[in-house]
């Protein structure tokens, strides 16, 4: 160990030393300690909450803005009903199938519902809820658990 | 998909117990920082704890379940000093006026120096800090028993046993350390 090196760990023990009898004094000595050394610490630790206030503030919008930003890049990568409108009613038709077999969708949904009736639909509506479906599996898939 | 469970307390958690320091508390991490600010004495010690708090906030820290976050709170402050330190070392402490010329006579950069370490006068500070310290407590056996032991790596225990000092003499030699360094500082 070099001369410099080991200065640096005696210097780092004094100070770990130091920190460690502060941390051991009680709420009336550190208010006293204070007091002696003319240490406001309602203000400073006013300053503290009000910066940290801001600072999680800011995290919160920052947190938001991500998952917005993540939400417009799925969105993006998926059909939309611009999407499936290019495709034909039998293509829009398998798909549909395919997200009710998936059991992705709840038992009691729209779609769901109106397969298991037999009732037919227009293609019009078919290619709505796609799009729609498409849409709320999107933001399933951006929320926080990810879950679907 | 779910995101992977961790043991550590979620963002709120770590919000509500930031929160739930008392004035007294943040006056305790106060002193820590600026205790652990050695050889940085031009930053403040405020800046330190807001610092090593908006790293929790930021999700950048994690404060792990089972743990007591003001044990973890300390060893961050220290942690986020030491970074510090290394930063500041990392930086190349040679003037400009003192490089030589480039093999074809053009100015020499910084850049083209790596880490250099320890600084002369950042050693010297370290040397002459741990020198004050042994000559201010050259008489005083329980404060040099305090200091050794733990440039040693031994606890509290093992320092009271290996130097014959009762608890009490221990931590009234951790004490008088204490109250010098917060003197020296000032």
């Amino acid at each position: 160990m070099s001369k410099n090196q080991s200065d640096d760990d005696a210097l780092k023990s004094i100070r770990d030393l130091a920190s460690e009898e502060i941390m051991s004094l009680s709420d009336s000595e550190i208010r006293a300690r204070a007091k002696e050394e003319l240490v406001d610490i309602d203000k400073n630790a006013s300053t503290i909450r009000d910066a940290l206030k801001e600072r999680i503030s800011t995290s919160r919008r920052s947190r938001l803005h991500q998952a917005r930003e993540h939400l417009n890049t799925v969105n993006e990568n998926l059909p939309s009903y611009e999407v499936n409108a290019s495709m034909s009613a039998a293509d829009i038709k398998a798909r549909l199938a395919e997200l009710v077999a998936s059991g992705l969708m709840a038992k009691d949904s729209r779609l769901t519902l109106a397969f298991r009736s037999g009732r037919e639909m227009s293609e019009n509506d078919m290619r709505s809820l796609l799009a729609d479906y498409e849409e709320l599996m999107a933001k399933k898939r951006s929320e926080p658990d990810g879950s679907l | 998909m779910k995101l992977p469970a961790t043991d550590n307390h979620d963002r709120r958690e770590l919000e509500d117990a930031l929160n739930a320091f008392t004035k007294e508390d943040w006056e305790r991490f106060r002193r820590v920082a600026r205790y652990q600010l050695y050889r940085l004495a031009h930053l403040d010690p405020m800046d330190l704890l807001m610092d090593t708090a908006g790293r929790f906030i930021d999700g950048k820290r994690n404060w792990p379940r089972g743990e007591v976050f003001k044990a973890v709170f300390y060893n961050a402050i220290r942690s986020v000093a030491d970074e510090y330190r290394t930063e500041d070392a990392a930086k190349p402490y040679i003037s400009m006026a003192d490089l030589p010329l480039g093999p074809n006579g053009e100015p020499a950069s910084l850049e083209n120096f790596g880490t250099q370490g320890l600084s002369p006068e950042k050693a010297l500070e370290a040397q002459q800090e741990i020198n004050r310290v042994f000559a201010e407590f050259k008489d005083d056996e329980d404060v040099q028993a305090v200091i050794v032991g733990r440039m040693l790596g031994l606890s509290a225990e093992d320092v009271q046993a290996q130097f014959a000092i009762t608890p009490d003499e221990y931590h009234a030699g951790r004490k008088r350390l204490e109250r010098w360094l917060d003197r020296q500082i000032d």
